[in-house]
C-alpha cells in the first residue's frame, strides 16, 4: 500500500539545539503508529511537524505524495485531525458545543447523528450540556478527543484521508477510559485511518500501536513491531535502564514492568 | 481502507442540549428594548417632549405650530443625534470588547482597560494638535480625519499588544493586563504632552473628548462613525467560528482549519476600527466592553455567531441608559458618562478578577 504519510529527511532546529535530526518516516493507511522516547526526545516535535503545525527548517513532509506546505488550512483540516496535549478553554462552552466545533462548516443535519454516536462512544452524553470549564481534567480530555474523532469522521465524508496525530491522548484519564480511548483509536486504524500517537507509556504503546517508532535525541533508535522494539535492549539503550521487558504469551504485546528492574545505572538525559 | 469512507452508521434519537437556540429570541427582546428605550430618552431632558408630542414632532416637517416646531429643533439637532451616537458608541466598545476577548482568550481584555483606547485618544490628540496647524483650520471640522486617526491608533496598540502578550499561540493574562497599563500610561504621557503643545482651542477640543462624553454629538459626527460600525456588524458574521476555534488556542485553530495569522490580522483591525471610531467621538468611556459580553455569555452561550451581534446590541441599550441617566439625574447638570459606566463598570470587572482568580486563568 502507498504511503499517505511521509517525513523526508527533516530536521528541526531550536537555536543552536537539533530537536528532529534528518527524520525519514513514510505511513500507510490503517497504521497504528506509538511514538516513544525519553523526554526532550523530540516526539512532540515530530508530532507537530507531521500535522503541518511546525515547518521543518531542512526536508519535506508529504500528505498523499502532495507537499504538506501546499495544503490550505481548511484542506488539512479535512485531512487531518490532531490532540493536542492541553487545551485550557476560559469560555463556557458545553461539551457538545466543542464536540460540534470537530464539524467544521458542514451542515448540522448531516453532522449531528456523528456528534451524538461520538459522544455515546466516548461516554459523554450525560456531560454533553455541561460547560466544559466545570468539567475534570480528564474529562475535558474526553471531550476534546470526541471533537478530534467528529473531525476525524467529518474529513472522511468529504473524502480526506483520515490521519489522526495525538499528543499523549491518555494523560489524565482513568484506567477504563485510557483503554476505552486504545480501543477507539485501534478501531478507527481497522477502518482505514491512519493513527500516529506519542505515549510516555510504554504498555500502553504496546498495546495500542501494530508499530513502535522509537526516538531518542531527535534520531529514530528503531521502527517495527512492538516485540521487535520493546526490547531490553533498547530499555537500556535509549531509557538507560536495566530492565527486562516480558511477554504474557508469545502472541500477546511485550510489557515492561518497574519491579522487574535490576539496577538503575542511570535515569533518562 | 472499505469502511473508510462510512465510519458512523447511527442517526440521531433526541437531540443535544443547543444553549444557542434561545439566541435569537433574546436578540429580538434586546432591539426592542433599545427601540423603547431610544424613545423614553428622546423624550426626557431639560425640556421635556412629551410621548404625544414626539411623534408629531418627529414626522412633521417642522411647519405646524411653534411648539411642534421647537420640539421639531430639539429633537433634530440635540436628542436624536445623541441618541444615535451613544448607541452606536455603545454597540462599537461592546463589539470591540467582545473581539478582544475572543483573541486574547479571556474575558477580560477591554479596549479601555488595555490601553486601546488610550492609543487611539493619544493619535486623535495629535491629529488635533498637528492636524489643526497643518490644515489651517479646526479639526473638530474635519469630522472624518478624527476616527481615521484614532482608528490607526487603536491599531498600532492592539498589534503592540498582542505581540507582548502572546508567545507560541498562548496568551498570559497577566502579562496583557500589565503590558496594557504600561501601553495606556505610555499613551497618556503622549497625550499629556500634546496638552502642552496644544493651543486654547486646540486644548478645549482635547479636554471636552478626554473626559469621555456623548454630550458633543453631532450629525457629521455620526456620519464619520457609521462606516465603522457598519463594517464591524457585517464582518461578524464571517468571524464568529474562526474565534469560537481561536479560543481553543492558536494550534487548535490552526488544526480545525483556521488559517490563523490572516485571522488574527484581521480581528486586530476590526477591534482598532471599532475602538478608535469610539474613541475619536466619544473619548474613553470605560467598561462596556467587559459587562456586556460577560453577561451576554450567562444569557446566551459563549458562541461568538450570536454573541458579537447581541454584544452590539446590548451595548448600544446599556450606554443609551447610562447616558441618559448621566444627563438626567443631575439635570441641568451633567455628569460625564464616564463616571456612570465606572459606577456599574468597575465592581463588576473586581467581580470577575475574583472570579478568575484560580491557577487556571492566570
Amino acid at each position: 500500500m502507498s504511503p499517505v504519510l511521509e517525513a523526508e529527511s527533516i530536521s528541526v532546529l531550536l537555536g543552536s539545539k537539533t530537536l528532529l535530526d534528518h527524520i525519514n518516516l513514510s505511513f500507510t493507511p490503517g497504521e497504528a503508529v506509538a511514538l516513544v522516547g525519553p523526554n526532550g526526545a523530540g516526539k512532540s516535535t515530530l508530532l507537530r511537524v507531521l500535522a503541518g503545525e511546525l515547518k521543518p527548517r531542512f526536508g519535506c513532509v508529504r500528505l498523499d505524495g502532495q507537499e504538506l506546505v501546499s495544503y490550505s488550512p481548511q484542506r488539512l483540516a479535512e485531512h487531518r485531525a490532531v490532540l493536542s496535549q492541553q487545551v485550557n478553554i476560559v469560555f463556557p462552552f458545553t461539551v457538545a458545543d466543542v464536540v460540534r466545533m470537530g464539524a467544521g462548516q458542514q451542515r448540522a443535519e448531516k453532522t449531528e447523528a456523528v456528534v451524538e454516536a461520538t459522544l455515546t462512544e466516548l461516554d459523554l452524553l450525560d456531560l454533553a450540556g455541561h460547560a466544559i470549564t466545570t468539567l475534570s481534567g480528564g474529562e475535558r480530555q474526553r471531550a476534546h478527543f470526541a471533537r478530534v474523532l467528529v473531525q476525524l469522521a467529518c474529513g472522511q465524508s468529504l473524502g480526506g484521508l483520515g490521519i489522526l496525530l495525538l499528543d499523549e491522548p491518555t494523560n489524565s484519564l482513568d484506567l477504563r477510559h485510557q483503554l476505552g480511548m486504545l480501543e477507539i483509536l485501534r478501531r478507527r486504524a481497522t477502518q482505514g485511518a491512519l493513527v500516529i500517537a506519542v505515549f510516555h507509556d510504554l504498555n500502553l504503546a504496546s498495546v495500542f500501536a501494530t508499530r513502535i517508532v522509537v526516538l531518542d535525541h531527535g534520531r529514530i533508535d528503531c521502527d517495527g513491531r512492538p516485540d521487535e522494539t520493546i526490547t531490553d535492549r533498547m530499555l537500556k539503550r535509549v531509557f538507560g535502564i536495566e530492565m527486562a521487558a516480558s511477554k504474557a504469551t508469545a502472541s500477546t504485546a511485550p510489557f515492561v514492568l518497574p519491579q522487574t528492574m535490576t539496577a538503575a545505572k542511570r535515569f533518562s538525559t | 481502507m472499505t469502511a473508510r469512507n462510512a465510519p458512523f452508521e447511527v442517526t440521531a434519537r433526541h437531540s443535544l442540549p443547543r444553549r444557542g437556540m434561545s439566541s435569537s429570541a433574546v436578540m429580538v427582546l434586546m432591539v426592542g428594548t433599545l427601540i423603547i428605550a431610544g424613545v423614553i430618552s428622546m423624550s426626557i431632558g431639560a425640556a421635556g417632549i412629551p410621548p404625544g408630542r414626539l411623534f408629531a414632532a418627529l414626522f412633521s416637517a417642522g411647519g405646524d405650530g411653534t411648539l411642534t416646531a421647537r420640539d421639531h429643533l430639539i429633537l433634530f439637532s440635540i436628542r436624536l443625534p445623541r441618541v444615535a451616537m451613544a448607541s452606536m458608541v455603545g454597540a462599537l466598545l461592546a463589539a470591540a470588547g467582545a473581539i478582544m476577548q475572543g483573541l486574547f482568550r479571556n474575558p477580560l481584555a477591554d479596549p479601555g482597560l488595555v490601553g486601546v483606547s488610550a492609543g487611539a485618544g493619544l493619535a486623535a490628540a495629535a491629529m488635533i494638535v498637528f492636524g489643526d496647524r497643518a490644515l489651517q483650520s479646526s479639526v473638530m471640522g474635519w469630522p472624518f480625519l478624527l476616527p481615521v486617526a484614532a482608528f490607526f491608533g487603536a491599531l498600532a496598540t492592539t498589534a503592540a499588544l498582542y505581540r507582548i502578550a502572546t508567545w507560541q499561540g498562548r496568551t498570559s493574562i497577566a502579562i496583557m493586563l500589565l503590558a496594557g497599563l504600561a501601553l495606556g500610561a505610555l499613551a497618556g504621557a503622549g497625550t499629556g504632552l500634546l496638552v502642552f503643545l496644544a493651543d486654547d482651542r486646540q486644548l478645549r477640543d482635547i479636554t471636552f473628548w478626554m473626559l469621555g462624553s456623548i454630550a458633543g454629538a453631532t450629525w457629521p459626527k455620526i456620519f464619520a462613525i457609521a462606516p465603522f460600525l457598519a463594517g464591524l456588524l457585517l464582518s461578524t458574521s464571517f468571524v464568529g467560528r474562526g474565534l469560537d476555534l481561536l479560543v481553543l488556542g492558536e494550534s487548535e485553530a490552526f488544526h480545525m482549519g483556521i488559517a490563523v495569522e490572516r485571522l488574527k490580522r484581521f480581528l486586530i483591525v476590526l477591534v482598532a476600527a471599532a475602538a478608535g471610531a469610539a474613541v475619536s467621538v466619544s473619548g474613553v468611556v470605560g467598561f462596556v466592553g467587559i459587562v456586556v459580553p460577560h453577561l451576554l455569555r450567562l444569557v446566551i452561550g459563549p458562541s461568538h455567531a450570536w454573541l458579537l451581534p447581541a454584544s452590539a446590541c446590548c451595548g448600544a441599550l446599556l450606554l443609551l441608559v447610562a447616558d441618559t441617566v448621566a444627563r438626567t439625574i443631575a439635570a441641568p447638570a451633567e455628569l460625564p458618562i464616564g463616571i456612570v459606566t465606572a459606577v456599574v463598570g468597575a465592581p463588576f470587572f473586581l467581580f470577575l478578577l475574583l472570579k478568575q482568580r484560580s491557577p487556571l486563568a492566570l
